[in-house]
Parts: structure tokens; C-alpha cells; sequence
């Protein structure tokens, strides 16, 4: 294939062909401009700026996590009645306290708790239940349960902070990264923020693919505010690919201290903790988990999933301390639903409501947050939440990102103290 | 205005998947009023049946309940996939739309498989996938009262929204509040109150395992009072109710018009189309035909260009071209990843449309698609095994880069073979190479390339010509203009 007209391989090439400067006349939009300078920002100029900025990390268990055999009520007689076949024996509990403790495959996470950066809370959940996997991943990832949103909590929380100068302005396109194929349902926003990808090297060729796209001047236009669709279609081009540039050279210079485990889950923490060891802007990272979905023969796989969260999240820890970034990370943990108290005839559980979740890291105030749902009073068979999800998302906003959470979730929500 | 080239070619693209240069040519001696009559007056397919309708609907849920695991499992994984190649199915019957007015038929099917939303992750059940689909196709271009009162006897909406569960005295309003929110009036045109009453005139609208089932012990005869009408309502009278209120009328028009026209709708243009929508009782044909005839419609602001929805991209593509793709699961899995997988709609809001399209992963995939239709194969880049590859070296590398190729094969055909198109039927290729790109940017773009990007491919087809075969050379050429950004707008 021919050479295309104009091609940038790296930001240093982008800046000497004298883009920035073209931006930087008064022939091209402010918007435009204001994109192409902050991209042109090397990663180490943010990385000097930002090393203390707060990060916070997202990690959804899709399918349901059965939260009953995560964190379990060991002296709950209630528990092992309804569940003759699934139920851990108290003595295999790793115990947190008097009344509940950790799946013993989640050593790892109790040896979190022991040091003091990990919280449980319990008795998660949301206002009239669904029990569709998919409406209710969508109220999480919305952060809305009351009405239908096109938008997702974090794609409204960087609206929100990039319009009212929360955050520094022009907006990043790399202020959420979600390592996925696709953008999380969660990021989206009108200010089409956020990057997706798996693997930065095959993100970068990804991009490589449509240089000539991007790398030509955009068209002038004569307003700030009216920008074509042409012109946003060319401005997203090159966003994509000046953070692919900037996300390569972010996670090349990382040395990681330990060698994590090999699955795709681990991995995607691995990078996450590579580019925030490497400097770039994200203020969120999101990645999953997927299979929780366990009608039949749960034991098995349950065991294996929450294996592979609990070492991920060990490895995890251990590398952002080593790489000396602890302080700034906090991380939680969610599924859509938990799943019913009973366990069914192929010794699984169907879908259910309310469940724990955990939040990690060096500045989380250990602890057990509210009381175990009662197995003796259920809804409809499964565990009544006590703690609306959106005062965990309104506490990380709030006290963790330092943005206002009321306009982000639409409602002012109570905080919990799980932050020291 | 004036009947051209460009008008006529507007028209086209936005009425359907884009158009070959011999459908420009015929729209433009025909007319606009010819042209219009043709897309909306012709004989089109009717949608085909699956062929495991039968054997899918043989099962009934009792059955499932009384499976062992294993082979509940196994009904499970069967019936995704079924519902896969429906969808597959659907898109290659659209890209193998033979004229302008079937790809219309298909257009507007899909429009309502947006407007009256439904997921397949809720309801699950393949043949009621179907059925909902070929209401929409039945029905795309006549009566749009008759769809609204098809759509509350719908078993894959009934499930959708809950109304299985909206029962007299124990109420379930999620279909009531959507019906006018979402389906026909749009919010601000009805109260808190009307939903209540609308819930009501709607308990006992239910489904037995794959038909309606009207469960007359289940509703409620008492009298209701919806939009300030008054009467012991049912469903049918709920949907009649609704098609009074001039709201309907104006919330329909106006998104049709987003969907053909973009956002652009002065008020005026607003009154008249929807009067003559109301006027005419509803029918769609004589909505669309008024719009496609309005001066409006190819104003400037109308005319500059908008985003493409993935299902535009990746059908106008695949027909335009003529593209011969032996596993249609490739379409699906670059829709998904584009945000516009059929029968999963993100909500009973169906897909937001316009800029919402577009974020940096998205429009990633979009140049992606573009690049493995024109170079016919499947860049490694894109397979996911090949990332386990990047992070070892040596014979583990190479074991794993079979590996991907491998299950890459499984899911395409061949590498080699599976996608390819003649590029010789979209051009005249005896011109000279600025001739030749002008002639297939005129085929493929509605807004054109800049001088200086039309200079670059005109000189790469120059060289490519030198050192190459013809052939290539013209592939090359389409493969540059569909990488431009223009190409994602029409």
C-alpha cells in the first residue's frame, strides 16, 4: 500500500510535521486545537503533573455472583438448610468476624483485610429488584434504577467534571480506559471519553490500520461550537490514535514485580497497573470477570472464579505497591445480582438480589460495613438489600475523585465509611 | 429543486443501503415523483421463515423444566445459536435486497425493530423473535395504527415488558408507560395517572408458551379513564385512545424524519407532514412519501452528511460492493462490536442514534470492517487469540499464532477466500486513474473526498497500476476511499 499523504507513527513525529502548530492558528476550531495540544502532551509531562492523581478501578463479576457462598453467614442455620449441597462447612470459613467470613478460595483477599486495605459491604442492592441479568447489569452501569439511561455513571461523571472544570481542561480521551472490546456500557457520555482495548500493541496497529483517516488536517470551520460531523468523525480518529500512541509508550517502560497469573482477568489488571505505573491521565479503569451465571453444578466453577478474582487481585496489590502507586488506587468489586438463598435441584442458584462487594487498597479503612442480610425474613426468596449500590459510587465520586456526585447520579446519596 | 445525480443519490442512500451506479441512473431518468412511487409502491420479499420454527416451537417450557442440567444446557446453547444465524439470516436477506424499494422494506423493518424495542437477552425464545420481527416486516410500510395495536398482542413484547405479570389488582405498568412514552406520543403528552389507568385497560394481555392469550379472569373490567376519555377500556381502546391525540401524529413524524433526514426538522416542515400523516389515517407509505418529496428533505442541512448506523455501514457495504462473505457470522460479530447487534437493543429505548454511534473504539472497528472487506482477509490484529501471542516468543509464539489462525478458520471459512468482491462491476476501469477515483468516490461517498485526499489516492492508484494488476490496483483505490471518514456518513 502506498504511503498516505500525512502519517504520524508517534506523537514526536505528529509535533515535528507541524500539526500542532496548524492547530494552534486560528483557522481551525478552538475544539479541535484544544484537542491536538493536549494530546500532544508527552506522557511524561502528565506523569510529572499527575503521579499523586487518585485512580479508581472497576471490576464487574458478570452473571451474578453468588454472594451467600463469597461471604458466608457460618453461624447461620437458615444458610445451611437452604443449602444441603453448595454450603461451605464453618471450619473451611476464612472467619472476619463473630459471624461471617471468606470463601476459602479468597485467602488471598483475607490476607488483605489482615493488612487493612480491603472492606466487605454488605447488603448491596437497589430499589424494586430485577432479576433480568441484563436490566439489572444495565441499572449498575447506569447508575440509574428509576428510568432508563442512554448513558452510563462514568461516561456522566466525566460530562460533568470536564463541563464544570473539575477535571483540567480540554478533556483527555484516555480519562477512562475499559479493557474490553468494547467501551463498558458504563463509559459512555455525550463527550465521547473513554478508550477500549485488550492489549495496547494490537490497539495500536488497530489504529495504525486508518492513519490516513485521522492524519489529515482537519477542515476549518468557522464556529467553536458547530463542529461537522465530519470534523467530529476526524477528531475521534485522531484521538484514537494518539492514544494508542501515548498508551504504548505508558505501559513499555513498566517493569512489573510480579508475574501474575496466567488468565485474561489477570492480565487486564496487569495493564492496569502498567499504565498507571506509566503515567497516563485515567482517572477510571474498568475490566470484568465473567461465568458467575451458575445454575448447575456450581461448586466447581464458583470456586475457580473466585480463585482467579482473589490472585488477580493479590498480584495486583503486590505490583502497584512495588511500583510504588498504592495510594492512589482504589478498587471495587460488583455483580448485577446475587443469587437465591435455596440452591436449586442441579445444585446450582438462580438469580437473586442483594450481595456483598469489595473494596480495596492502600487507602480503603478495612472493615466489615453493615449488617448480613437476614436469612430468616427474605423477598421473594432471595436476600433484601439494605444499602443502595449508588452510595458506594456516590462515596468513590465524592471522597475518592473529589467531584460532586449529585448532578452524576441525578440524587444526592449518603456516603459510607469505608474510605480512611 | 433540481432532479440530479446528486439528489437522486441522496435520496437513495438514505432511503436505503446506499446504491449501485445503474440504480443512480435509473432514479434520475425516472423523476422524483416516478422514483418515490417505485420505493414505495413495488412488490417486495416477504421475510422467509427459519427452518427450525417448527422443531423450536415443538418445545415447550414444561419440557425444559423436566430436562437434567446437561441438557437443559445444551436446549440453551441451541437455541443462541439460533437465534444467531435469525440474525445472520435477516442481514444477508437485507444485502441481497435486489431493488431500492426492497431495501427500504428492509430499512423501515429494522426502524421498527428500534422503535418498538426488544431484546432477545430478556426474551430469549427464538420463535418469538421471529414472529415479532415479521410483524415489523408484515407491516413496515402500511398501517401505523395497525402496529400499534399488533404491538400490545406481541408475545415477545408481552414478555419484554412485563405485561405477562399485569394482572387486575396486582398492576405491572411497564408496557402502559412505554406504549406512550417510547411507542407513540412521547413524554410530556400524558400523565402519571394516564400510565395507571393504561396499566389497567391492559391486565390480562399475557402469553401461553408462543401465542397471545388474552386471560380474561386476569383483567380488569372496570372503568377507566385514559387521556380524558372515559369507558370500560381494554387494550384495543387504550391504542385507539392514543391514536387520537395529535401528539401521535407529530412524535412519529418527527422520528422518521430523524431516522431518514438527521436532526435537522424545521417546525413547518413538522405541521405539514404530520397532518398529512394524520390525514391519511396513518399510513406509512404516504408519510414517507410526502417526506421524500419535500423540498426539505434536500436542504443543505439535510443533504451535508449523517453517521452511518453500523447496520448502514455493514449492509451499504456488503451490497454496494457485491461482497462474498462465506460465514455471515462475520457481519454479526463487527456489528456487535460496532454497537448494533439485532435483536439486542441496549434498552426498550432502542439504539441511540447520530454522534452516540461514534466513540474511539467504535469507530476503530468501523475503519477495521473497512479494511478487511477491501484487503479480503482478517488482519491478525483483530483476532483476540493473537494477544497471547504478542506476550511469548519463539516456538510457544508460533504454536499459539496457529492456534489463533486456527480458530480463526473455524469461524470464517478459509482466510484467504472468505471475503471478496469484483471490483470491476462499481467502475469503468479502462479511465484514467483521476477518472477512475472520481467515478468510485461518486459510487461510494455522499460527501467527497478534499482535494488533497483525493490527489493521494488518485497517485497511489497510479503506482499501484505500475507495479500491479489492474484488479488490485482498483481493490486498493475502494479500500482508500472507505477508509476516508467521509464514508462513515451518508
Amino acid at each position: 500500500m502506498a504511503k498516505p499523504q500525512i502519517r504520524f507513527h508517534t506523537r514526536r513525529e505528529f509535533l515535528k510535521s507541524g500539526l500542532a502548530m496548524v492547530a494552534a492558528t486560528a483557522t481551525v476550531p478552538t475544539f479541535l486545537s484544544r484537542t491536538f495540544l493536549e494530546l500532544a502532551a508527552p506522557v511524561a509531562d502528565t506523569a510529572a503533573r499527575g503521579t499523586d492523581e487518585r485512580v479508581l478501578v472497576v471490576i464487574q463479576l458478570s452473571g451474578g455472583n453468588d454472594g451467600l457462598n463469597t461471604v458466608v453467614p457460618y453461624t447461620d442455620d437458615h444458610y445451611y438448610r437452604a443449602r444441603p449441597k453448595l454450603a461451605v462447612p464453618p471450619d473451611k470459613v476464612l472467619r472476619l468476624n463473630d459471624t461471617i467470613g471468606l470463601h476459602p478460595t479468597l485467602s488471598p483477599l483475607k490476607a488483605l483485610y489482615d493488612d487493612g486495605e480491603l472492606a466487605v459491604l454488605q447488603g448491596i442492592g437497589y430499589p424494586n429488584p430485577d432479576r433480568s441479568h441484563f436490566r439489572s447489569m444495565e441499572i449498575w452501569q447506569s447508575g440509574v434504577a428509576e428510568d432508563f439511561s442512554t448513558d452510563g455513571w462514568i461516561g456522566r461523571l466525566f460530562d460533568h467534571a470536564c463541563s464544570n472544570r473539575h477535571l483540567p481542561k480540554p478533556c483527555s480521551p484516555t480519562l477512562g480506559v475499559s479493557v474490553d472490546a468494547t467501551l463498558n456500557p458504563a463509559m459512555k457520555g455525550s463527550s465521547a471519553i473513554g478508550i477500549a482495548l485488550n492489549d495496547p500493541e494490537r490497539f495500536y496497529r488497530m489504529t495504525r490500520l486508518h492513519a490516513r483517516s485521522s492524519a489529515r488536517r482537519p477542515t476549518a470551520t468557522a464556529s467553536d461550537v458547530e463542529e461537522s460531523p465530519l470534523d467530529f468523525l476526524r477528531r475521534t480518529a485522531m484521538n484514537a490514535q494518539l492514544s494508542a500512541d501515548r498508551i504504548r509508550d505508558a505501559v513499555r517502560g513498566v517493569r512489573h514485580s510480579v508475574e501474575y497469573p496466567q488468565n485474561p482477568f489477570a492480565r487486564s489488571l496487569e495493564l492496569i497497573a502498567g499504565l498507571i505505573a506509566g503515567g497516563m491521565d485515567t482517572k477510571v479503569y474498568y475490566t470484568s470477570l465473567t461465568g458467575f451465571d451458575t445454575h448447575a453444578n456450581q461448586r466447581g466453577a464458583h470456586e475457580r472464579l473466585l480463585k482467579m478474582l482473589a490472585d488477580g487481585i493479590a498480584a495486583f496489590q503486590t505490583d502497584l505497591a512495588a511500583l510504588g502507586q498504592a495510594d492512589r488506587v482504589v478498587a471495587f468489586t460488583f455483580s448485577e445480582f446475587g443469587r437465591r438463598v435455596a440452591e436449586n435441584g442441579s445444585g446450582g442458584t438462580d438469580h437473586g438480589q442483594a450481595a456483598p462487594l469489595f473494596i480495596f487498597g492502600a487507602p480503603v479503612k478495612p472493615g466489615v460495613i453493615g449488617k448480613h442480610p437476614s436469612l430468616a425474613s427474605l423477598n421473594r426468596g432471595d436476600l433484601a438489600f439494605h444499602t443502595d449500590f449508588r452510595r458506594v459510587y456516590a462515596t468513590l465520586i465524592d471522597q475518592w475523585l473529589g467531584i460532586n456526585s449529585g448532578p452524576v447520579l441525578k440524587q444526592e446519596f449518603e456516603r459510607l465509611p469505608f474510605l480512611a | 429543486m433540481e432532479w440530479n445525480r446528486e439528489t437522486a443519490r441522496h435520496l437513495l442512500f438514505r432511503a436505503g443501503f446506499g446504491a449501485r451506479p445503474a440504480e443512480i441512473n435509473a432514479a434520475v431518468a425516472k423523476g422524483l415523483p416516478g422514483t418515490v412511487a417505485d420505493l414505495l409502491g413495488g412488490p417486495t420479499r416477504p421475510l422467509p421463515a427459519p427452518t427450525w420454527l417448527a422443531d423450536a416451537m415443538a418445545v415447550k417450557p414444561r419440557d425444559l423444566k423436566e430436562m437434567d442440567p446437561d441438557q437443559r444446557q445444551s436446549m440453551r446453547r441451541e437455541s443462541r445459536q439460533r437465534l444467531g444465524e435469525l440474525a445472520a439470516g435477516w442481514l444477508e436477506f437485507m444485502i441481497s435486497a435486489p431493488t431500492p424499494a426492497d431495501m427500504l422494506h428492509e430499512k423501515m423493518s429494522f426502524f421498527w425493530h428500534g422503535h418498538f424495542a426488544t431484546s432477545s437477552r430478556k426474551v430469549k425464545a427464538g420463535p418469538l423473535i421471529y414472529r415479532q420481527i415479521k410483524l415489523f416486516h408484515d407491516h413496515a410500510l402500511g398501517n401505523y395504527g395497525g402496529l400499534l395495536k399488533a404491538i400490545i398482542r406481541d408475545p415477545a413484547m408481552l414478555r419484554y415488558l412485563d405485561n405477562i405479570r399485569n394482572r387486575k389488582g396486582n398492576p405491572n405498568e411497564n408496557l402502559a408507560r412505554e406504549l406512550m412514552e417510547l411507542f407513540s406520543l412521547g413524554p410530556g403528552n400524558y400523565s402519571e395517572q394516564d400510565i395507571k389507568e393504561g396499566a389497567r385497560a391492559l391486565t390480562g394481555y399475557s402469553v401461553i408458551p408462543y401465542q397471545f392469550r388474552f386471560k380474561r379472569f386476569q383483567h380488569d373490567n372496570g372503568v377507566k379513564t385514559i387521556l380524558g376519555q372515559t369507558g370500560v377500556f381494554d387494550g384495543e381502546d387504550f391504542v385507539r385512545i392514543i391514536l387520537d391525540q395529535p401528539a401521535c401524529a407529530e412524535f412519529m413524524t418527527r422520528k422518521l424524519w430523524s431516522h431518514f433526514a438527521g436532526s435537522h426538522l424545521p417546525p413547518n416542515v413538522v405541521d405539514e407532514l404530520a397532518s398529512t400523516f394524520r390525514r391519511s389515517d396513518y399510513d406509512i407509505r404516504s408519510l414517507l412519501t410526502a417526506m421524500f418529496r419535500h423540498p426539505a428533505f434536500y436542504s443543505p442541512a439535510v443533504t451535508a452528511g449523517m453517521i452511518k448506523s453500523p447496520v448502514q455501514l455493514v449492509v451499504g457495504t456488503a451490497r454496494t460492493l457485491d461482497l462474498d462473505v462465506a460465514a455471515p457470522i462475520f457481519y454479526l460479530r463487527m456489528l456487535m462490536m460496532m454497537g448494533e447487534l439485532p435483536y439486542q437493543p441496549p434498552n426498550v429505548k432502542g439504539w441511540p442514534a447520530g454522534r452516540a454511534w461514534i466513540d474511539t473504539s467504535r469507530l476503530v472497528t468501523r475503519y477495521t470492517f473497512v479494511e478487511i472487506v477491501s484487503k479480503g482477509q482478517i488482519p491478525a490484529e483483530i483476532d483476540p487469540r493473537m494477544e497471547s501471542a504478542d506476550r511469548v516468543t519463539g516456538p510457544e509464539r508460533r504454536k499459539r499464532q496457529r492456534q489463533a489462525r486456527r480458530a480463526m478458520r473455524r469461524m470464517m471459512g478459509p482466510l484467504s477466500l472468505a471475503i471478496s468482491f469484483d471490483p470491476q462491476k462499481l467502475v469503468n476501469d479502462n479511465g484514467a486513474p483521476g477518472a477512475i477515483v472520481d467515478q468510485l468516490a461518486a459510487a461510494l461517498l455522499v460527501v467527497p473526498p478534499t482535494p488533497g485526499e483525493r490527489s493521494a489516492i488518485v497517485r497511489e492508484l497510479e503506482a499501484a497500476i505500475r507495479t500491479g494488476s489492474r484488479h488490485n490496483a482498483l481493490r486498493q483505490a475502494i479500500g482508500s476511499i472507505m477508509l476516508l471518514p467521509q464514508y462513515q456518513l451518508h
